[in-house]
């Protein structure tokens, strides 16, 4: 591989250039401040598509591998990711004071928090919104009612919150929280799909099946805690023709 | 010494290992049948000794091989490597942990501090790339992390070669390659034509970044 970078802008001989392979120092490390408004320039080079000194090739079959092989991705391969949420889980059964096994069920959810969004899910939060964008058309045009759809809707629920897994479940949640962030329509979406009395439902079979102190987990309390918190902040919008009569 | 137990080996053999290690792969290229023996086993002392300072150590010697000493052929077969052999274990640990609660855990432990110092490591120094991936992806990819708020912000003025300016909101522990990443994609969308063109990051105004 050979560097060939010629560049094209003169600049001032106080001016330096900050080379690739510090891409990775952080910024409060290097200089910048918080505080002010820092000040950057740069030029352009003119460059074959491949870097030697740190082997990072700069050709787009290079990023084309990086998208897919990464690390963070090969985490998130479905087999993988399972075995991240299924050994929470064991962790959080193992027993409430073994104080190692709930830190290391703590440290996999931090892993989890570096990697992307699982793809399966943001799929199926896509597929939700284009059947209630589908099942809008429809009830304009054949007077039919979104309450039709709602089993499939139901469904797409049923896939989306696991109630066997508390920390899916808390995924999940974060996932609702961000579109709804996001997406000013999507709390009407949330809302009209039946999403909010899923959860409502969810919540409250989730509080009754609490029978035995083993079972009462931090992960489950966490759980419990931030349903509420997709209750509170969902329960709170009127539903768009005014009613604001919140029938479960 | 390959025939010596992982759980056995003492700092002194692993010490010893690590350079029969080093020597295999400076006089034999990849694949080699020695190569794999010897990370295999320098995977089992990480995991599996149970002295922590030995295990630390083979652990560290681990991660810098997989991030260092490869001739990187920039096909993430190291990368898979890595990522497969920290499954197994986990794997392993999944199915030990009903049968040998310690041991297990000792497992997971050690698997999770790999993993994270791995990914960190290697997030840094794939900073841009990962900042490209985000940029130009069509739907935004961290959807189940909740920001933590009150993240310190640095906010950066950039200065383009024909003077067009744009600030960028980064936060403190974000990398160069961020910054680099956004600044590359700006320019990017200001010029269609030449948009292939590489930038590099001059610091200006006689401020010395780093």
């Amino acid at each position: 591989m050979i560097l060939f970078a010629q560049f094209i802008y003169f600049f001032n001989k106080s001016d330096h250039e900050i080379p690739f392979d510090w891409d990775d120092k952080r910024l409060l490390e290097s200089g910048f401040k918080d505080v002010q408004l820092n000040s950057i320039s740069f030029k352009i080079c003119k460059q074959t598509l491949s870097k030697a000194s740190n082997n990072l090739s700069l050709s787009k079959e290079f990023f084309e591998e990086f998208k897919l092989k990464n690390p963070k991705n090969l985490l998130l391969e479905r087999n993988n990711f399972e075995l991240l949420f299924i050994l929470m889980q064991q962790l959080e059964m193992i027993n409430n004071s073994n104080l190692k096994a709930q830190i290391l069920s703590r440290n996999i959810w931090e892993i989890i928090l570096m990697l992307p969004t699982s793809y399966d899910l943001i799929q199926k939060f896509q597929m939700l919104q284009s059947n209630y964008i589908d099942s809008v058309d429809k009830k304009i045009f054949e007077s039919n009612t979104i309450n039709d759809d709602q089993e499939q809707f139901n469904k797409l629920y049923h896939d989306i919150f696991s109630s066997n897994s508390n920390q899916k479940l808390i995924y999940a949640c974060h996932l609702v929280e961000n579109y709804k962030k996001l997406n000013k329509h999507w709390q009407y979406i949330f809302f009209e799909t039946g999403g909010v009395k899923f959860l409502y439902k969810l919540f409250v079979d989730t509080v009754s099946s609490v029978k035995f102190k083993y079972e009462w987990t931090e992960w489950k309390q966490d759980c419990l805690a931030t349903l509420l918190q997709v209750l509170f902040h969902f329960a709170i919008i009127k539903k768009e023709d005014n009613s604001n009569k919140f029938d479960w | 010494m390959p025939q010596l137990k992982p759980e056995l080996f003492s700092l002194i053999s692993l010490d010893l290992l690590q350079n029969l290690h080093s020597f295999t792969i400076n006089k034999n290229c990849e694949n080699s049948k020695t190569l794999n023996i010897v990370v295999k086993l320098l995977w089992d002392i990480a995991f599996k000794n149970p002295n922590p300072d030995v295990s630390m150590n083979a652990s560290r010697h681990l991660n810098n091989y997989y991030l260092n000493l490869l001739n990187c052929t920039n096909k993430f077969e190291k990368e898979e490597e890595f990522i497969r052999s920290c499954i197994g274990y986990l794997k392993d640990a999944s199915i030990l942990l009903p049968i040998s609660c310690n041991r297990s855990l000792s497992i997971i432990e050690r698997a999770v501090v790999l993993l994270k110092s791995y990914i960190e490591v290697f997030c840094g120094r794939y900073s841009y790339f990962f900042r490209t991936l985000k940029l130009t992806s069509n739907h935004y990819l961290y959807m189940h992390r909740t920001r933590e708020k009150n993240e310190p912000v640095i906010r950066i003025l950039a200065t383009s070669p024909f003077n067009d300016k744009n600030t960028f909101d980064l936060f403190v522990l974000d990398y160069i390659g961020d910054l680099r990443a956004e600044i590359q994609h700006w320019w990017h969308s200001l010029q269609k034509e030449n948009g292939d063109n590489l930038i590099c990051l001059v610091s200006s105004d006689g401020k010395n970044y780093i």
